[in-house]
Order: C-alpha cells, then sequence, then structure tokens
C-alpha cells in the first residue's frame, strides 16, 4: 500500500510553523494589549498585611496599580520611623470572557524602629503623565511584651563580660539568641562604636533555662577593647529572622523535636519575619592609673610573656644570625610593637615583619606574637645583646608589670668576605636564619638564541597563506557535501512525494525499453499509457495507475505545468485510448515509445 | 582551460612556492649559523653585518631579531639593539629572554623609556598580543576544524550537548577569526620607533619652525601614531605628542 498525505519527517519545517505561529499569536497578543491598554481605568491602591505590631515585627506593604502594567515605579512615603526595604514587584495580566484586567504590584518590607501610632503617608504613581495616590494607612508599633504577655518564642540579649573594664582590657560581648521554635535566614548587625572588636570563634549553640523555659541558643562572641575612658554604650543590636510557623499547616509538632526539624514532612512552614533588638549597654570605662606608669609603657593590657632565641651562637663578620622575640599572653597583643633596637656600631640589626599567631578558642583574645631580627657583626669579639624589656598593665593585680629576656651573647669571628656582599634586606630569612639570596653584583644581557630549528620563518609565506585558506575552505565545503548527501538520503527515507518522483522518470525509461515492440497493439498501447500514467502518479504523489486522460489535465495544472504540456500529455494519453480501444487506428511502435519518451522527457524537466 | 589543466598548475605553483621558500631558507640557515659563531668569537660588527643580510633576504624571525638585537648592543649601538628586541618581542611575545634583554637595554637608555602603546581593541582581545601570528593562525585551522566535525556530528545525533558543543565551537571560531585577523593587521603595522640620534627635538608641528616641546635621547622607544611628508608624529605614556622627522626614527 502506497501512504499518502504529508510527509512524517519535516521536524525543521514543524519548527518553523511552530516559531512562526508563536511569533503571530505574540504579536497579536501585543497588539491586543496595547490596543485596549488606555480602556482600563487605573486604580492605584496601598495595603499592609498587618496594622497592629510589635518592634519586633515587620509589616508588608504592597503598592497595586490596576489597569496598566507600564506605571512607574511608586515614590514610597517617607517613613522615618520605619527601615524600608524594597521586595521587588509582580505583575498579573488577565482575559476573562473578553473582558482584560492587568496590574502591578510594588512590595516593600518596613521594619518599626521605635512604638506609637505612625501613619503611612500617601504614595504617589505616575501613569501616562497622571499622577496617582494612594490612601493614607495606620500602624500602631507596641512593645513586643506588651502584646504577647506571655514568654516570648524568639528573643536575644548582649552579654557584657566587664561594665567597668579599663581603657584597652579585653571585653567580651556575646549576643546570645534565644528560640524555641525553628528560625532561618538570621542576620546580624552589631555595632560597637568606641571599641576595636575582633570576632571570637563561633557562633556557638547551646541550651538555656529561661524562667523554667528551656531554650535553645546561638552565640555570638566578639573580643572588645575600650579606646577611651569614661561611659561607652553599646548600641541595641538588630537581629532579622525568618520564624517558622509550623502550626498553620495544621501539623502541631514538638517544639523540642531535634528530629522533627530535619524530616521531610515537616520541612514546610509559613515564614515569619521578625526583628529582634538587644537593649543597650552602657560601659564605664576606667582609665589606666597614672602612678607607677613606666615611661615604655605602650598600652598594653592583658597578661603577657616574654623571650629570646638566638639562631646560632657564633657567626663570621658579615654573616647573618637572626634573633627571635617571642611575646606572647592575653590581651592586646596585636597592638604591641616592639621598638628597633640600637645595640652600636660592632652590630648592624634588620627588623623584620613581627609576625602574630592567634589562639583560637575560649572568650578571650590571646596569641603570640613574634618580632625577628637579622644581625650581622660589624667587628670580630663577643657581642652583648642587652635584655628586651616590655611594660604592661595587668588588670587582674590593678598594676603595671614589668617582663624582660635574658642577656644573650654572640661570638662574631674573623670574616672570610666582604661583608656587603651577604648583607640582607627584611624578609629574606629561612628557619635557619640563613639568607636565600645574595645581592647582585652585576648584569647583562642573555645571550644568543642558537640552533637551526628556532630560526623558521615566523610570518606566513604566500604557499602559507594558500594552505590557511584551503584549511579553512575544505573543511566547511567536505560539511555541505555531507549535509546534502545526509539530507538526501533522509528525504528519500522519509519523504515518500520525494521519493517517487526522484526515480519516476529513469523507472519510465527503463520500462519504455523493457517494452515488447512484437506484442499485439492492444496491449502494446495498454503498457505504454500505463507507463505514462504511473510516472504522472509518481511525480504528483498520487495513484498514478487509476488516473483518468480527463484527470490528468486537472492534476497537471495544479502540479505547476505548462498549459502545453498539460495538452501534449492528455492528447498523448487519449491516443493511447484510441488505439487501444479503435481496433481500426494503428500506429508503429517506434514512433509511440519515441513520442513517449519525448514527453517524458519533457515533464522531466518541468517537475 | 579545463579543470584538470587548472589544478596541474596550481599544484605547480604550490609546488615550485614550496621548494623556492625551502631553498631561500636553507641558504638563510646557514647564514645565521655562521652569524652566531661570529657572535660567540666576539666578532660582533661581521655577526651584525650578516644578521642583517639575512633579513634582507627575506628571513622574519623571532630569534634572529633577538640575536641581531645582541649583536647590536654588544657594539654599543643601543637604539638598533632596543628596536630589534622590540622586533623580536612582536614575534616572540612570551619569550623571557626577550623581555629580559629588552628590559634590560632600555634600562640603559638616558630617557628609560619603553613608550609602545597598545591598540584600543586589546582591551577586548587581550590575548592576541600573547600569540604570533602563526600561533594564532594554527589555533584557528584547530578549531575551524572541531567546529564542522562537531556541525557534522550534531547532524547526527541533536542533543543539548552536541548543540552546546555545536555553539561554544562557533563562539571560539568566531573569536580566533576575529583575533588572527587583528594579529595580523598588528603585524603588518609596526606603530614604533627608536631615536636614533644623541638627542632630538620634538616639534609642534612637522616643520623645524614649529616650537620644540620635548627632547628624547638616543635609544628610547615610542610610539608612532601618524606620519606626514617625511615627519612622524610620536605620543608618550604620559599623553605628550610632537612631530620628530623620519630620518630621527629608527623602524
Amino acid at each position: 500500500m502506497t501512504k499518502t498525505g504529508k510527509p512524517p519527517v519535516h521536524k525543521n519545517q514543524h519548527s518553523g510553523i511552530f516559531i512562526a505561529a508563536l511569533f503571530s499569536w505574540i504579536t497579536a497578543l501585543l497588539i491586543m494589549t496595547t490596543g485596549m491598554s488606555w480602556a482600563e481605568e487605573v486604580q492605584v491602591t496601598a495595603s499592609v498585611d498587618k496594622r497592629e505590631l510589635t518592634l519586633e515585627d515587620s509589616v508588608n506593604l504592597s503598592i497595586r496599580i490596576e489597569g496598566t502594567q507600564s506605571a512607574s515605579q511608586p515614590e514610597p512615603p517617607r517613613l522615618p520611623d520605619f527601615t524600608v526595604r524594597s521586595r521587588g514587584s509582580s505583575s498579573s495580566f488577565q482575559i476573562i470572557n473578553g473582558k482584560k484586567s492587568s496590574s502591578i504590584t510594588y512590595n516593600f518590607i518596613l521594619l518599626p524602629r521605635k512604638t506609637g501610632t505612625f501613619t503611612i503617608d500617601p504614595s504617589t504613581v505616575e501613569v501616562d503623565g497622571k499622577k496617582y495616590q494612594t490612601a493614607p494607612i495606620t500602624l500602631v508599633v507596641r512593645e513586643p511584651s506588651a502584646v504577647l504577655g506571655t514568654s516570648r518564642d524568639v528573643f536575644a540579649e548582649m552579654v557584657i563580660s566587664n561594665l567597668k573594664p579599663y581603657v584597652q582590657e579585653q571585653v567580651t560581648a556575646t549576643l546570645r539568641i534565644y528560640h524555641r521554635v525553628e528560625i532561618r535566614n538570621l542576620k546580624v548587625g552589631t555595632d560597637f562604636p568606641g571599641f576595636r572588636e575582633e570576632k571570637l570563634k563561633g557562633p556557638v549553640q547551646n541550651t538555656r533555662i529561661v524562667n523554667g523555659v528551656r531554650y535553645l541558643t546561638y552565640e555570638l562572641p566578639t573580643a572588645l577593647f575600650p579606646l577611651r575612658p569614661g561611659k561607652v554604650e553599646i548600641p541595641a543590636t538588630v537581629i532579622e529572622l525568618d520564624q517558622v510557623d509550623r502550626s498553620r499547616n495544621g501539623r502541631p509538632q514538638d517544639r523540642f523535636d531535634p528530629f522533627g526539624q530535619g524530616s521531610i514532612f515537616n520541612n514546610f512552614g509559613r515564614l515569619e519575619h521578625k526583628i529582634l533588638r538587644t537593649k543597650a549597654v552602657t560601659l564605664n570605662v576606667q582609665p589606666l592609673p597614672e602612678i607607677n606608669r613606666p615611661e615604655s609603657f605602650s598600652n598594653l593590657v592583658g597578661e603577657f610573656s616574654i623571650s629570646s632565641q638566638l639562631s646560632r651562637e657564633e657567626v663570621e663578620v658579615g654573616d647573618t644570625a637572626t634573633l627571635t622575640i617571642t611575646v606572647s599572653g592575653r590581651g592586646n597583643i596585636q597592638d604591641l610593637s616592639l621598638p628597633s633596637p640600637d645595640w652600636g656600631e660592632s652590630l648592624k640589626v634588620y627588623q623584620d615583619q613581627a609576625e602574630y599567631h592567634p589562639i583560637n578558642g575560649g572568650l578571650s583574645v590571646s596569641g603570640e606574637k613574634i618580632h625577628t631580627y637579622a644581625l650581622v657583626p660589624l667587628k670580630e669579639g663577643e657581642l652583648k645583646i642587652p635584655p628586651i624589656s616590655l611594660s604592661y598593665f595587668d588588670p587582674t593585680q590593678r598594676n603595671y608589670v614589668f617582663a624582660e629576656t635574658l642577656p644573650l651573647a654572640l661570638k662574631a669571628l674573623p670574616g672570610k668576605s666582604d661583608p656587603d656582599l651577604k648583607v640582607i634586606g627584611p624578609g629574606t630569612l629561612n628557619a635557619a636564619g640563613e639568607s636565600d639570596t645574595v645581592r647582585k653584583v652585576g648584569e647583562d644581557i642573555l645571550p644568543i638564541h642558537t640552533g637551526p630549528e628556532v630560526f623558521d620563518n615566523h610570518i606566513l609565506s604566500l604557499s602559507a597563506v594558500l594552505w590557511i585558506t584551503l584549511g579553512l575552505m575544505i573543511p566547511a565545503g567536505l560539511f555541505m557535501v555531507y549535509a546534502w548527501a545526509y539530507n538526501h538520503r533522509q528525504r528519500l527515507k522519509h519523504d515518500i512525494a520525494f521519493s517517487r518522483s526522484h526515480g519516476a522518470h529513469k523507472q519510465a525509461l527503463k520500462q519504455l525499453e523493457a517494452l515488447p515492440l512484437n506484442s499485439n497493439q492492444r496491449d502494446f498501447v495498454r503498457a505504454l499509457s500505463l507507463i505514462l500514467r504511473e510516472y504522472i502518479g509518481n511525480i504528483l504523489n498520487v495513484q498514478g495507475s487509476a488516473i483518468t486522460s480527463s484527470e490528468v489535465k486537472d492534476k497537471l495544472l495544479k502540479g505547476n505545468f505548462s498549459p502545453e504540456d498539460v495538452q501534449d500529455t492528455q492528447k498523448l494519453l487519449e491516443k493511447f485510448e484510441t488505439l487501444q480501444y479503435a481496433s481500426a487506428e494503428t500506429s508503429s511502435p517506434e514512433v509511440l515509445i519515441q513520442e513517449s519518451r519525448n514527453l517524458l522527457d519533457r515533464l522531466e524537466k518541468k517537475s | 582551460m579545463t579543470g584538470t589543466q587548472l589544478k596541474l598548475k596550481v599544484m605547480l605553483f604550490l609546488g615550485m612556492t614550496a621548494l623556492w621558500s625551502g631553498t631561500v631558507f636553507g641558504e638563510s640557515s646557514s647564514q645565521i649559523t655562521q652569524a652566531n659563531q661570529l657572535y660567540n668569537q666576539n666578532q660582533f660588527q661581521e655577526a651584525v653585518e650578516l644578521y642583517e643580510q639575512a633579513l634582507a633576504e627575506g628571513k622574519t624571525n623571532g630569534h634572529l631579531y633577538f640575536n641581531l638585537g645582541n649583536a647590536y648592543f654588544r657594539t654599543g649601538n643601543l637604539a638598533r639593539a632596543v628596536l630589534n628586541y622590540a622586533k623580536a618581542q612582536n614575534l616572540l611575545p612570551r619569550d623571557e629572554d626577550v623581555e629580559a634583554n629588552l628590559e634590560y637595554a632600555v634600562r640603559q637608555t638616558e630617557d628609560q623609556l619603553d613608550g609602545r602603546k597598545a591598540h584600543l581593541l586589546e582591551s577586548v582581545l587581550f590575548w592576541t598580543r600573547d600569540f604570533n601570528l602563526k600561533e594564532h593562525t594554527r589555533a584557528l585551522l584547530w578549531l575551524n576544524l572541531a567546529f564542522w566535525v562537531t556541525m557534522a556530528v550534531w547532524l547526527h545525533i541533536k542533543t543539548q550537548a552536541s548543540r552546546s558543543a555545536r555553539n561554544i565551537l562557533l563562539g571560539l571560531l568566531i573569536l580566533a577569526l576575529m583575533s588572527t585577523g587583528f594579529r595580523g593587521y598588528l603585524e603588518s603595522r609596526q606603530n614604533f620607533g627608536v631615536v636614533l640620534p644623541k638627542t632630538i627635538d620634538i616639534h609642534s608641528g612637522w616643520n623645524t619652525d614649529s616650537t620644540t616641546l620635548f627632547q628624547l635621547h638616543q635609544g628610547a622607544l615610542v610610539s608612532v601614531s601618524q606620519e606626514k611628508e617625511q615627519w612622524s608624529e610620536i605620543e608618550l605614556p604620559d599623553g605628550k605628542k610632537g612631530w620628530t622627522q623620519n630620518s630621527s626614527l629608527a623602524r
């Protein structure tokens, strides 16, 4: 059975039609949208999700503009008592029963700064040059406890380790966030004006009981170093978080069940945005005592120890030994800087950058600071390195303390070379105190390049340009030939009309040649007629054997053949019919075959 | 002319070209070897002559320019040394020896100036100078081959992966085409020159009557922005511009 109709594989055609249809659809939609936009009435409204709230809550303010999607961004009202954040916009477009409605909604989140009754002034929106205003909204903000009355699910406090520290004495400020419901998206904005701050290891998770209620806590410790004496306030810290409210999903759960939080069945819940504030804390910072203050004191406060070490005891004149001084302890050790020592003309000293190694853990800042000096003896003999002293204020003893290293000695042996050549700069010492590099004493150009292989031409010769052109064209040409052959094969395989018309001429000529000339005229012309009709059927992708001479006219005309060709074809087929049924008429078989062949050639050229 | 005749003529032409190239390069190579030997025997002036001869015969090679730069440096001709190192760097953009010698030679000059200016397009096609034209062309040919092979694969296997590979390779091919063309353009125009006399005056216009704006000294490597009536306009990195006679600049 011959399958007729649309060929099954025409992916590109299909996708082309689809894209054209989609494009037309979008264009029609756009025309319709723009054509109808002015027909809608513009309305601007402002709404909030709550009118009464606490300092811990936030309000969602939505400004909805109906009747257009091309409004300018609304000017939010001035709200000095709130922090305003944009939450983006959303738009909608609907056609219900032929009636079009479109809107755009701008969302803002308002975070209250203080309690009281506030009015959100009208917002202004401009649409097509005309200004629209929303109605004012009144909000009431209360203290958290005033609304809740009972113990809260989430709250925070700032715990200060010492309210009367000395200047530069370390104080630990720990922000504790208590919660007995699940919280997410925690944002903390700490600010400690008047202090130098250092982050301590954290956050730490803990469990604490407050008024008989068990809470989970996040604790974020920070080490603070007061910079000046007097009353210094740590302002309220604002914490933002999302509180997960699972009860609204109708799934009550045990708030202390640690496994419930990870379960996929409990992983959904409404998020409620919360703002927590700690209370401001005032510290009374004491000045460091003037009595017994040593001259060398440089604001070091805490508990420290000092030690020194020489990399070698004997060194040649001009060579280098390394002196390492380590100060370790607890306090503002990062502020420590030892003065550059001056040990006379017999010893040249180069100070390296000090290294600080903090010791993590606990609620205090501790670590060690290592100072490295490169010592280059300039004279022979026993060189004395005097003790290096350190003075600091110990807050626990409330007094100044002295610490010093032991005296050291370096034996300078006679040198073998010019000391200047081995002089090195800071930062070039290895662990053993040896120098890694020697100062450059001369410079010259690098030698010539040799070897015949490196002297190939570096520019492109004419032949190279020709080869490059071929190299660019050949793959493209090969691909085109391959793609044509591939597409042709695919078409023959899947496009029945193409496949039939492709071999029709060849097949018809073959059949003509195979016709027996000596057979009787009736059978001969019937076969000739069949060959011609099958050929026409193949090129037009119709059932050829069933076509009559009168049908041929319509079919060929639809197939864009010329009227002359159509007429000749019809005439020849009619002639075959006459010869077939009127025995009186005769014609030479060779002439009939030649006429058929001529007609087939003409039709093949046009098909 | 039949198709076969045409093919034969093209093949003959290519063969002759290859043969000619081989002969020329063969002669040049022996000259360069000889020049290298002379250099190593401290006969720097003789080495300069042979290197220059190889260049005059059509040899264009970064190592040759480098060796010539060295030979000029040894003869005390600092300006020519700087010029040839700069030319060598154009052909051997990643060669550290060339960079070191150019830097050292520039440091020996009075102005210590390397005022070569990057083309505006280099801020976009920033990798262009890092490869010479031959390297760019090689990359282009490989990418071209890879692209058409991917196209053939995509014809058979129309998956997201083959489509992505095709698009990526097409993007790379376009970039390679642009950078190869740009590199060819950069190599075809040498927009720098080196001051030859001990001191030259830089004028506000292209005649000696115009005001002298500033002076440059032997070996200063400057950017040439345009030429007019035997005069060249030079531009310094700090934006100073002025004119000098072509004869004062080695290019």
